[in-house]
């Protein structure tokens, strides 16, 4: 498998538990050449130092208890706020779509809701 | 993998290989979901060795393969008891009060996450969870406002608290609450979740327990319930649940039996006696896609029960060796396209339930894949419920398919892989074991990895998602949780004010003490409690003591 390069740290914020959706993601990914760190449940500010360290290109974040729109615009500030905001952040999950807006507007590099083909988010980060 | 030869010289395998036109068939192979090949057609040489006094007996009698009742839904439908909670416990008891007046004859309290992990809704990593996927509870006080006007003696409540760490103090404030109101904790009735694998393996969280830890605190409420509460479901184990993270239905089944081995080892360890608790297990399993697969997945299921209660176990009373269980229609199958088309969906697979001969049913929302069920959604899934009950009559006869040449060989092909899977489990240790090392994450999410390629690949069709799709879908409503989080904070800083501080630091300690000895920690958390002390305050104390754990994710 080609290596793309590009590193990504998936994980779920706060106390959302249901990491079906996430673990699919993760080795989708791995298995498409990226490099992944999957991490455990973390606060807004873990995930951020986490990225930081592991030095990612990329968030994601999977959203199944509707926490996103509390913990997802807080990533992003503490990723500004350090200066790291070249990390980019994509979220999936069980999103609807008015929330979907608001987390673009926040910053959030694309959403993708449930029944999302895992191949649609492999082609969107290679391309990016 | 075996496959069913027909028996050659028979009827059935001359009549295949001289006139069956495969060449016609629409697929290369046909599979249930589980994998098992199914064959064109089935008759007797399918069933070469059936016994059917033996492997079917009457029903409500052993193996129960037909039912654990003698007369089933002629005698008592099924519990129809629909989920509900979201937001603050006095909104959630106006949901609960709209399904009773609706017909709805149980009720099944869902938590916030905050809650089932044990949190207050003010810990820092809480917050942006509370009142989401349940409702929010914190003390005794939430107690009385979540039941306030629900006969606690009278109906039939289930607290979905799916995780031991949750389950131990909210189920002590449930009995505490009892106790206030003057009722007699022997009158009630109702299930707690308390399953270890939703801590540890299925749904993980933060701050988890050790798995032996959280598997010894699920134990102690069962414990408790038999010398107290002896009309209490303590346990339902949530196979529902490793399905939901990607299990298939012989994994599903085959996890959900190896924990209920586990428990009955640790309470025998404990000097109780198998007639005394092994009444008092339930299970909770998942009606999923494959309609004729869950239905032999329910009906393997009492039958391999009552085999390892009665050979493994020596039990001797009938009630030790029937498999009790709750069934919730799989939300992992429903989709977030053309959503109405889970209205449909729900209710095949409330068939299958019915048809297997659950004991208690819950149907989803036809917008689980999108939020909490609204108002709407919810009476369609009771409504749907209704339906099966008095307008299919489907319940006039037990166990209507058995006898059926392919179920039973299903059943058969279900109860032998379930088998075989529990030798895997045993290999590992047990299940306690097998979730401690990974064993149990890394073959959850391997299905899960399949089912999602079988999906890509269209292997598998999904209506809306993989076919039939349509763009621009008209939106549905969504359902919003109330903002909770404020006023559960602001009520536990008027509530920590005003308690008496000594009291609930003495009740604290003691909580400490029974972690360090490993007593049963039901009575000094009941204690605690009854002071008004915390879940997040009584749960701390358990990870101070036993330590977390970081849940060995598969990558």
């Amino acid at each position: 498998m080609a290596k793309s390069g590009k590193r990504i740290l998936i994980t779920k914020v706060g106390m959302d538990a249901h990491w079906r959706g996430a673990i699919i993601v993760a080795k989708a990914l791995c298995d498409a050449g990226f490099e992944v760190v999957l991490g455990r449940n973390m606060s807004p500010a873990a995930v951020v130092a986490t990225a930081v360290q592991e030095a990612v290109d990329y968030i994601g974040i999977s959203s199944l208890s509707g926490n996103h729109l509390v913990t997802v615009p807080r990533i992003i500030e503490l990723l500004m706020r350090q200066q790291a905001d070249d990390i980019k952040v994509i979220v999936g999950g069980i999103v609807p779509s008015a929330d979907r807006q608001k987390l673009l507007d926040h910053g959030v590099l694309e959403v993708f809701g449930p029944g999302q083909d895992t191949r649609t988010i492999i082609e969107f980060l290679a391309s990016q | 993998m075996p496959e069913h030869k027909p028996s050659p010289g028979g009827h059935k395998g001359a009549w295949l290989q001289s006139c069956y036109p495969f060449q016609l068939e629409r697929k290369r192979q046909f599979l249930s979901l589980s994998g098992i090949p199914l064959q064109p057609f089935y008759t007797q040489d399918d069933l070469p060795h059936f016994d059917g006094q033996k492997e079917l007996g009457f029903p409500g009698e052993p193996p129960y393969t037909r039912g654990i009742h003698p007369t089933m839904y002629r005698g008592r439908l099924w519990t129809m008891r629909q989920l509900a909670g979201f937001g603050s416990p006095e909104e959630t008891n106006q949901r609960y009060k709209l399904l009773l007046s609706h017909g709805a004859t149980g009720i099944n309290s869902v938590f916030d996450y905050p809650t089932l992990r044990g949190f207050d809704s003010d810990h820092p990593d809480a917050e942006a969870d509370v009142g989401r996927g349940g409702v929010a509870v914190d003390s005794l006080e939430d107690l009385h406002l979540l039941f306030e006007g629900i006969p606690l003696d009278k109906a039939s409540v289930s607290l979905v608290t799916c995780q031991p760490v949750g389950t131990v103090p909210v189920f002590a404030m449930y009995l505490a609450l009892a106790e206030q109101r003057g009722i007699p904790v022997e009158l009630l009735q109702g299930t707690t979740q308390n399953d270890f694998l939703l801590e540890t393996a299925v749904t993980i969280g933060m701050h988890t327990l050790p798995p032996q830890y959280s598997f010894k605190l699920s134990c102690d409420v069962i414990e408790y319930c038999v010398k107290h509460v002896p009309r209490w479901n303590p346990i339902s184990i949530a196979g529902y649940n490793y399905r939901e993270a990607g299990a298939n239905a012989v994994q599903e089944l085959g996890l959900c039996l190896a924990h209920g081995i586990a428990c009955v080892e640790e309470l025998v360890r404990r000097g109780l006696a198998v007639e005394e608790f092994a009444p008092r297990l339930s299970f909770f399993l998942n009606a999923h896609n494959d309609f004729f697969e869950e239905i032999a997945k329910y009906r393997a299921a009492r039958r391999l029960w009552c085999r390892i209660m009665t050979e493994r176990f020596q039990a001797q009373g009938p009630k030790a060796k029937k498999f009790r269980f709750h069934v919730q229609t799989a939300g992992s199958a429903l989709t977030a396209q053309q959503p109405l088309n889970n209205i449909a969906r729900a209710a095949y697979h409330g068939l299958a339930a019915v048809l297997g001969g659950a004991q208690s049913v819950h149907i989803d929302g036809y917008d689980e894949a999108l939020c909490t069920p609204t108002e709407a959604s919810a009476l369609i899934a009771l409504r749907t419920q209704q339906i099966l009950q008095h307008e299919t009559n489907v319940t006039s006869t037990v166990d209507p398919l058995g006898g059926s040449y392919f179920v039973e060989s299903l059943t058969n092909e279900m109860e032998q892989r379930v088998e075989d899977y529990l030798g895997k489990i045993e290999k590992q240790g047990g299940i306690v074991a097998a979730v401690a090392n990974g064993w149990v994450h890394a073959e959850i999410a391997d299905s899960a990895v399949a089912y999602q390629r079988a999906i890509e690949t269209e292997e598998m069709l999904v209506v809306g998602v993989n076919c039939f799709k349509v763009e621009d879908e008209p939106p549905v409503e969504i359902f919003c949780s109330p903002e909770t989080g404020p006023r559960q904070k602001s009520k536990l800083r008027e509530l920590r004010n005003r308690r008496d501080g000594a009291a609930v630091q003495l009740a604290l300690e003691n909580v400490r003490l029974a972690c360090r000895r490993l007593e049963n920690l039901m009575p000094a958390v009941i204690q605690a409690v009854k002071t008004y002390a915390t879940e997040g305050e009584i749960t701390d104390i358990f990870r101070q003591e036993w330590g977390v754990w970081d849940p060995p994710l598969p990558l």
